[in-house]
């Protein structure tokens, strides 16, 4: 892989894209912007906590063809099996919920009698 | 976004705000060859032969929230992404996407039809196909003795 965009010899060029991350009480939210990225070539793999996120394009620059990259490290709070992921208009949306036995429990306190 | 002012450096006074200007923003072409790892050029122009194509990095937008106009040589594009989007109970750790928005007027390196232009927005990039208008023979003005 070649990160260098001077190289005009060079394939792909890649980009890392601009991400947000949003804890909610629920889980966490990732909403990143991949303009020119289609649903078709999105690959989304999870290798043990690692979340890796590629996205080629149909757009060039400087001859080379645009692709982004984007890895995030997961919490092992996370519950694997109920991840989500949606491209929508160049907007990747994805959802992380808690796992069940992650997710606060409030314990009631009650007075002694 | 500031749209050069004539490149041609012909009038003596005017030659020395183009330089300026010219000098300025090309100091961000440096920053450029940094930044081209980080992110894609916002919007592109790129002039062809028969026409001229202006693509623009418009993620998440609505197309009713978009708006394309043409003044002469000059193409402003203005998009809107809701603020309303990022709600309070939404607890940011990490904020890079910008939201709000969006007004940009560039310079068109020729004249074009307007009336001809399309305007296709997938993917999350607007794309702006306009055709070049001829360029009017000149006229010729007799000279009246």
């Amino acid at each position: 892989m070649n990160n260098n965009p001077q190289d005009k010899t060079a394939k792909y060029l890649t980009f890392t894209p601009a991400a947000d991350v949003i804890e909610q009480p629920q889980g966490w939210k990732i909403l990143i912007d991949m303009p020119g990225a289609g649903e078709e070539d999105l690959d989304v793999q999870l290798n043990d906590q690692l979340l890796q996120i590629a996205a080629p394009t149909s757009l060039t620059h400087h001859g080379a063809t645009v692709k982004y990259e984007r890895s995030f490290q997961l919490s092992d709070e996370i519950d694997r099996a109920q991840i989500k992921a949606t491209l929508k208009d160049g907007v990747l949306e994805m959802s992380l919920p808690k796992a069940e036995s992650a997710r606060v429990r409030k314990i009631e306190v009650c007075r002694a009698s | 976004m500031l749209a050069r002012v004539n490149n041609g450096l012909d009038l003596m006074p005017w030659r020395n705000l183009a330089t300026l200007q010219n000098d300025f923003l090309n100091s961000f072409a440096e920053l450029d060859d940094f930044w081209q790892q980080h992110s894609y050029p916002r919007v592109k122009v790129e002039n062809g032969e028969k026409d001229v194509k202006v693509s623009a990095c418009l993620p998440g937008c609505d197309e009713k929230n978009i708006a394309v106009e043409i003044v002469n040589d000059f193409i402003t594009i203005k998009a809107e992404r809701p603020e309303s989007e990022a709600k309070p109970e939404m607890n940011y750790l990490r904020r890079e996407r910008s939201l709000g928005h969006y007004e940009e007027t560039l310079k068109l390196g020729a004249h074009v039809r307007s009336d001809a232009a399309r305007a296709v927005y997938k993917n999350g990039m607007l794309e702006i196909t306009l055709p070049k208008a001829e360029i009017p023979a000149p006229t010729r003005i007799a000279i009246n003795a």
